[in-house]
């Protein structure tokens, strides 16, 4: 008796089966990795610009009040305080931070120009680990 | 009846259909996904050398164009901008080759005031 030696009915079926899956599967990994560093790349360049938008509005402003012989109390809608020689206003960055700019009149010579959080910081301190409960994953 | 052989063909030739049209749909995908590492990639590097352009500027180097190449494609990093009284305003640019403009930062610095 010879036996016969070949692909069975239905072997094609599920190594098509198994090859799609991997290929739907690997590619929306891909597109998802992708789109996250997108996004990442965004937000970055978005703060960044941000940041560079308020410092040139700094800058601007404190041109003007070396230009101007009195201290004005608002310019470019930023309100400008001054305590004895020394002058001192913010710029908004973004919703979270300020641009906070000192500069003293008598040393001619910016004595604070640095970032400041205009919001309260809330820290995350919720980590989604699994506790051990093995009956929490299925309720 | 239809024979074995039969059987496998048609089996054959329906996978290689499903095949073909999931692996056509997966390539797009991957492409897509190339594509959009690659712009995030240009994206960063545009951040970095325009940021690094731009301290410079405030520094009150004189010098702030440059050139760079990512990716196989090249770059250049311009400035262009005004004086205005005591403060010098003006914008860094980060644009491809084709003249597609990546990235771009708004600058200003003073004349006379030290740091």
């Amino acid at each position: 008796m010879t036996r016969k030696f070949g692909i069975g009915s239905g072997t094609v079926s599920l190594v098509v089966i198994f090859s799609v899956l991997c290929l739907v599967i690997f590619s929306l990994l891909t597109l998802v990795t992708a789109r996250a560093d997108m996004n990442l790349s965004n937000k970055n360049a978005e703060s960044t610009r941000n940041y560079y938008a308020a410092d040139t509005k700094a800058t601007v402003i404190l041109g003007e009040i070396l230009d101007s012989l009195i201290i004005p109390d608002e310019i470019d809608g930023v309100a400008i305080h001054q305590s004895g020689s020394v002058v001192s206003y913010s710029v908004e960055i973004d919703n979270a931070m300020s641009l906070y700019v000192e500069y003293s009149m008598v040393d001619n010579k910016i004595t604070s120009w640095h970032q400041d959080q205009t919001t309260d910081w809330v820290p995350n301190d919720n980590i989604d680990v699994w506790t051990g409960d093995i009956f929490s994953l299925i309720g | 009846m239809r024979s074995k052989a039969s059987l496998f063909l048609i089996e054959m030739l329906i996978a290689v259909i499903v095949f073909s049209f999931s692996a056509a749909i997966a390539t797009n995908v991957f492409a897509k996904s190339k594509q959009m590492s690659d712009n995030a990639t240009t994206v960063s590097v545009a951040i970095v050398k325009a940021g690094s352009a731009a301290e410079r500027f405030r520094s009150g180097v004189k010098e702030i164009s440059s050139t760079y190449e990512s990716g196989g494609r090249w770059y250049a990093v311009d400035y262009s901008g005004s004086v205005d009284g005591s403060v010098e305003t003006g914008e860094i640019s980060v644009t491809a080759t084709d003249g597609e403009v990546v990235y771009s930062l708004p600058v200003a610095r003073l004349a006379e005031v030290s740091p």
